[in-house]
C-alpha cells in the first residue's frame, strides 16, 4: 500500500531561475525505507521539507496514508501532518530529559499510555535505563537514537530523516546504518531519508531515489540503479562506468574499433552503451569477440588491479581485472565485453559526454 | 629553591604592563572598596538612624516593587514582541525586527517626564477626555508608582525584546520545527520549548533592566517616589549627611551584588549549552484576519508608546521653544558636555586597551579576574559610584589644603572633588565595561598567535600593539567608544552629584528645565540626547545579533 504520495510537485525560491524540486513524482510503500540520495543544491532537504511542511510547493500534490496535505493553495500546517523527523542536528530539547522528550510527542495519550509507550520505544533504541538523563552527556549515537525514538514514538504516518547519518565519525556510521535500518524495521514505519552519501543509501535503503537539480532521475532498488542506471549521471553514482557510442543493429553493437556481438536487443541506431569495470574480461591473446587495446595505466590494488586501456578512437575504458597477471604500460591486450551486462545509457542527460 | 621561584615570578610579571594593569584596577575599583569597607565600618549616624526609624523601609519597598513591576511589565512586552517578530509574518515584519529596539534611546527620566506632561491637566489628551464629558474619570494621574513602573517599562523592555529575539531566532530554530513536527501548537513550542530554552538569556536581558531602574534618579524623583536613589540624593545634599548616604549606597551595593551573583547561578545552573545551533530560516506562522492584527498591535504598541508618541511629543515642544532655548549659552553647554564625553569615552578606550592587552600578554587567571573586577561599575548605579568617588577624594583634598596652608599659609580651593577630575574619574568607573566588551571580543578574535609571529620577528610589546593588534581591532575601539560617548551623555544621577557648581551637560541641563516646570524648554536638550542615543543602538544590535562572536575571555 502506498503511505507517502508525491505528484508533480515543484518548487522554487524567490526569484531564482533554477527549480529547487521539479515536477518530482516518488512513491512510498508502507514498511518500506527510501533513500533520497543528491549533492548539496540538489533539492533532496527542500523535498523533505515541503514533505514536512517547513516549505509550501508551488505545484503538485502530496498525501500521506491517504491524507492530501498539500494541493494547489492548501497546505496542511506541520504540527497536523503526523509526520515523524529526525533533524540533522538531532534537535533534542536540550532542557528535557530523555524521557520527557520522547513523550513530547505524545499528546493524545493519557499518562499511564505515555508511560508504557515511552518504555516500549526505549526498549527498542536500546536506550533503557536512560529515561532521567539530559541530551548533552549523550554519545553521537546515542543522542540519535533518542531522536528517532521521539520521532517514532507518537507512530507516525511517515518519518523523515535528514541527512541521519552526517553527524557521526566514520567508524560509528557503518554500526549506526545498521541500527537505525533495524529500529526502523523493527518500529514497521515506513521512512524517507536524505544523505549525499551513496554508501548509506546502498546500507539501509530498500530503495534509492537519486534526484539531481531538483529532478528525480531513477528510482529502484540498489541492485536496479547498479546494473540498470538510466543515465550516466546514475551510472556515476557507484562509482566507474565505461560509456561509449555505438551504432546498434540485429543482434551487434558496432563500435568505431570493432563491433561487440550476441546483443539481444532490438534497438536500432546511434546509442550510448554503458558497461561497469568488472564486466569486461582482459584477454591475452586475440579471441572471438574481442577487441585490441593498449595499456595506459595499470594500478595495482591487492585483490584487483585498476587497469586503463584505449581502445582506438572510441575512449578510454577502465577495467577491473582479477588476473594474476600483472599488466604494464603499452602492453597489447584484448578485451571481451560481456553482452549481457551491457546496457543502453539515456543521451538526454550530459548529452556533451556522449561523443 | 623558592627564591629562585619567586624571582622568576617577577621576572615574568614585573613589567610596565602587569603594573598598569594592577594600578588601573585598583583604582577603578576605589569607589567600590571604599564604600565596602566604609559601610561594614558602620558608620552611624543621628540621620542614619532617623532614616532607619522612618523612610528606609519606604526606599526598600518602593525599590523592590520598582524593580519586580518593571521587570514583569518588560518580561511581558519584551518576549511577546519578540516571540511575534521571529515567528509570525505580521506586516513591516522586518522593520519592526530593528525599530523595537529605538525605546531604548530614550532615557527613563526623558521619558517619565515626557509622559508626566503628555498626561498634565492641561494637555490635548486630558482636554479631549474631559470634553467628551468624562468629567469623573477624565483625569488620568500616573504620578504614582504605577505609573512610573509603566513609563520606564515601556522604554526599558528592548533590553528583554533584543535577547529575547536573538534567542528565538538563532538558537533554536530546528528545536521550533521539531517541536511542531511533534505536533505541538504554537503555543505550546512557545511555553514548553521556546520560553525554557532562551530562560537564561532573557534573564540576562531583564538584569539589565533592573540595573536601569535602581541607577534611575530622574523619574522617581519626577513622580515622586522615594527609592534608594533619591534617598542618597537626599543624605547628600538635603541633609547633608555623609554617613547615611555611604549606608544607603552599601546595601543598595550589596543589594545589587546579590543580584549579579543570582543571575550568574542561574546561568551556571543550566545544563544545557546555548551555542547557536543549524541555522536554517524558520518557517514562520501565517497568520490570518484577525489573529494577524492582533500580533500586528501587540508589536505596535510598545513602539508606539515606547517611541513614537514621547518623541512626537517632544517635537512639538521643541518647534514651541527651540528659538527661545537654543542661544549661545546653550550651544556653548553642549559643546562642554560632548567635550567631556569624548573625553571620557577615550579614556576609557584607551584604559581598556592596557587592560586587556595585558591579560593578552600575560595569559594568567589572576589577570582575568582583576580585568573582570574592572568591569563592575556598570552594574553599580550612578549615584553609588558619585558617593564613592566623593568620599575619597574630599579627604584627600582636606588633607592637601591642611599641608599647603601649613606650608605656605594660603589656602587654596579644592583639587579633586567637585571637579571635572571627579566626575571624569566616575564616569570611567561606570562606563568602563561598555568598551571593554566590544574590545575584548575584538582582541579575542585576533588570537595569540599573531602576536607570537610578531615577536618571533624581533618585534617588543609595544611594538606588536601599536602595528598589529590596533589596526586589526580598530572598529571595535571605534564602537566601544561611541557607546561610551552615548552612555555618557544620557547619564544623569552621576553628573548631577559630582558635576562642579553651575556645570551642565545635555542630560542636566534637560533634567533641570524639567524639574523647574519648564518641559516644554527641556524638549531640545531631550530630543539631541535621544537622537545621538539611536546611534549606539543600531551598534548594539550589531553586536547582540552574534552573542557568541562577541563572548567574553575574561568571563
Amino acid at each position: 500500500m502506498e503511505v507517502l504520495s508525491i505528484k508533480n510537485l515543484s518548487k522554487k525560491f524567490g526569484k531564482k531561475l533554477k527549480y529547487a524540486v521539479n515536477d518530482a513524482n516518488l512513491s512510498v510503500e508502507r514498511g518500506e525505507l527510501l533513500a533520497l540520495v543528491g549533492e548539496s543544491g540538489s533539492g533532496k532537504t527542500t523535498l523533505l521539507r515541503l514533505i514536512a511542511g517547513f516549505e509550501e510547493a508551488d505545484k503538485g500534490s502530496i498525501s500521506i496514508n491517504g491524507v492530501t496535505v498539500t494541493e494547489d493553495n492548501f497546505s496542511m500546517k506541520p504540527e497536523k501532518r503526523k509526520i515523524g523527523m529526525v533533524f540533522q542536528d538531532y534537535a533534542l530539547f536540550p532542557h528535557l530529559t530523555v524521557a520527557e522528550n520522547i513523550k513530547f510527542g505524545l499528546t493524545k495519550e493519557c499518562c499511564d499510555d505515555k508511560k508504557a509507550r515511552t518504555k516500549e520505544i526505549l526498549d527498542m533504541v536500546g536506550l533503557n535505563g536512560f529515561e532521567d538523563r539530559y541530551p548533552h552527556i549523550l554519545s553521537g549515537g546515542q543522542q540519535q537514537r533518542v531522536a528517532l525514538a521521539r520521532a517514532l514514538a507518537p507512530k507516525p504516518g511517515v518519518i523523515l530523516l535528514d541527512e541521519p547519518f552526517s553527524n557521526l565519525d566514520a567508524v560509528l556510521k557503518d554500526q549506526v546504518r545498521e541500527e537505525v535500518r533495524n529500529i526502523i524495521k523493527k518500529a514497521g514505519a515506513t521512512a524517507l531519508f536524505v544523505t549525499h552519501d551513496m554508501r548509506d543509501a546502498l546500507s539501509s535503503a530498500d530503495r534509492i531515489a537519486i534526484l539531481k537539480d531538483g529532478k528525480i532521475q531513477q528510482v529502484g532498488t540498489p541492485r536496479e540503479l547498479y546494473d540498470k542506471p538510466v543515465n550516466l549521471y546514475v551510472a556515476n553514482f557507484f562509482g566507474k562506468i565505461n560509456a561509449m557510442n555505438a551504432t546498434a543493429e540485429e543482434g551487434v553493437y558496432k563500435l568505431k574499433s570493432g563491433e561487440i556481438k550476441g546483443i539481444n536487443t532490438t534497438a536500432k541506431g546511434q546509442l550510448l552503451i554503458a558497461i561497469r569495470p568488472e564486466n569486461v574480461e582482459i584477454l591475452t591473446r586475440k579471441e572471438e569477440n574481442s577487441l585490441e587495446a593498449k595499456v595506459l595505466l595499470a594500478q595495482y590494488f591487492g585483490d584487483h588491479q585498476q587497469v586503463h586501456a584505449d581502445i582506438g578512437t572510441d575512449s578510454h575504458i577502465v577495467i577491473h581485472a582479477h588476473e594474476k597477471i600483472l599488466f604494464h604500460k603499452g602492453d597489447t591486450i584484448y578485451l571481451r565485453f560481456n553482452p549481457d551486462k551491457i546496457h543502453v545509457l539515456d543521451t538526454c542527460w550530459y548529452p556533451g559526454l556522449a561523443k | 629553591m623558592l627564591k629562585n621561584k619567586i624571582s622568576k615570578i617577577f621576572k615574568k610579571y614585573a613589567n610596565g604592563w602587569s603594573i598598569a594593569l594592577i594600578t588601573l584596577v585598583l583604582l577603578i575599583g576605589l569607589p567600590i572598596y571604599t564604600l565596602l569597607f566604609k559601610f561594614i565600618d558602620g558608620g552611624s549616624s543621628e540621620v542614619w538612624n532617623h532614616l532607619m526609624d522612618t523612610v528606609l523601609s519606604d526606599y526598600i519597598l518602593n525599590s523592590i516593587g520598582l524593580v519586580i513591576v518593571v521587570s514583569f511589565l518588560t518580561l511581558l512586552i519584551g518576549i511577546s514582541s519578540a516571540w511575534i517578530v521571529s515567528t509570525c509574518d505580521i506586516p513591516f515584519r522586518r522593520q519592526f525586527e530593528w525599530i523595537l529596539i529605538l525605546p531604548l534611546a530614550i532615557p527613563t527620566y526623558i521619558a517619565a517626564y515626557t509622559y508626566a506632561g503628555i498626561f498634565d491637566y492641561a494637555s490635548p489628551i486630558q482636554s479631549f477626555f474631559r470634553n467628551l464629558g468624562w468629567i469623573e474619570i477624565a483625569y488620568i494621574d500616573i504620578m504614582n508608582f504605577w505609573g512610573v513602573a509603566v513609563v520606564m517599562s515601556l522604554v526599558l523592555f528592548p533590553y528583554v525584546y533584543v535577547v529575547a529575539r536573538s534567542s528565538f531566532m538563532n538558537q533554536s530554530s530546528t528545536l521550533l520545527e521539531a517541536s511542531r513536527i511533534l505536533g505541538s501548537s504554537s503555543w505550546r513550542t512557545f511555553f514548553k520549548i521556546a520560553l525554557p530554552i532562551s530562560r537564561p538569556a532573557i534573564i540576562g536581558g531583564v538584569s539589565l533592566v533592573v540595573m536601569e531602574v535602581l541607577n534611575d534618579y530622574g523619574a522617581v524623583k519626577y513622580f515622586g517616589i522615594s527609592t534608594f536613589t533619591t534617598g542618597i540624593f537626599r543624605a547628600w545634599f538635603s541633609l547633608g549627611d555623609p554617613n547615611a548616604a555611604i549606608n544607603l549606597s552599601g546595601l543598595l551595593m550589596i543589594f545589587i551584588l546579590l543580584l549579579l551573583s543570582l543571575e550568574r547561578w542561574q546561568r551556571g545552573k543550566t545544563h544545557f549549552d546555548e551555542g547557536a545551533r543549524l541555522g536554517r530560516k524558520l518557517k514562520r506562522y501565517q497568520l490570518k484576519g484577525w489573529k494577524k492584527a492582533l500580533a500586528f498591535t501587540v508589536c505596535f504598541i510598545p513602539l508606539f508608546l515606547g517611541f513614537i508618541a514621547p518623541v512626537f511629543q517632544l517635537i512639538i515642544w521643541s518647534a514651541d521653544t527651540v528659538r527661545r532655548v537654543f542661544n549661545t549659552d546653550f550651544f556653548m553647554m553642549m559643546l562642554n558636555s560632548f567635550g567631556l564625553a569624548l573625553l571620557a569615552a577615550a579614556l576609557c578606550v584607551l584604559i581598556s586597551v592596557i587592560i586587556l592587552y595585558a591579560v593578552k600578554i600575560h595569559q594568567n587567571r589572576t589577570f582575568k579576574i582583576l580585568a573582570k573586577m574592572a568591569s563592575l561599575g556598570y552594574s553599580i548605579p550612578g549615584a553609588v559610584i558619585a558617593i564613592g568617588i566623593m568620599i575619597p577624594l574630599l579627604n584627600l583634598d582636606k588633607q592637601l589644603i591642611e599641608i599647603w596652608k601649613s606650608q605656605f599659609g594660603v589656602s587654596i580651593g579644592l583639587i579633586f572633588s567637585s571637579t571635572l577630575f571627579a566626575l571624569t574619574f566616575a564616569y570611567v568607573v561606570r562606563f568602563l565595561t561598555v568598551s571593554l566588551n566590544p574590545i575584548e571580543a575584538s582582541f579575542k578574535k585576533t588570537g595569540t598567535g599573531i602576536d607570537e609571529a610578531s615577536y618571533s620577528l624581533g618585534a617588543g610589546n609595544m611594538k606588536t600593539l601599536w602595528k598589529i593588534n590596533i589596526p586589526l581591532i580598530r572598529s571595535a575601539l571605534f564602537s566601544g567608544g561611541i557607546l561610551v560617548f552615548v552612555d555618557i551623555l544620557k547619564e544623569l544621577p552621576l553628573t548631577l552629584i559630582l558635576r562642579p557648581f553651575n556645570f551642565h551637560t545635555l542630560a542636566t541641563k534637560a533634567y533641570e528645565l524639567a524639574s523647574d516646570e519648564r518641559v516644554a524648554e527641556s524638549a531640545t536638550p531631550s530630543l539631541i540626547i535621544i537622537l545621538i542615543g539611536i546611534v549606539p543602538i543600531i551598534i548594539l544590535n550589531r553586536l547582540m545579533k552574534s552573542p557568541h562572536k562577541n563572548g567574553s575571555i575574561i568571563d
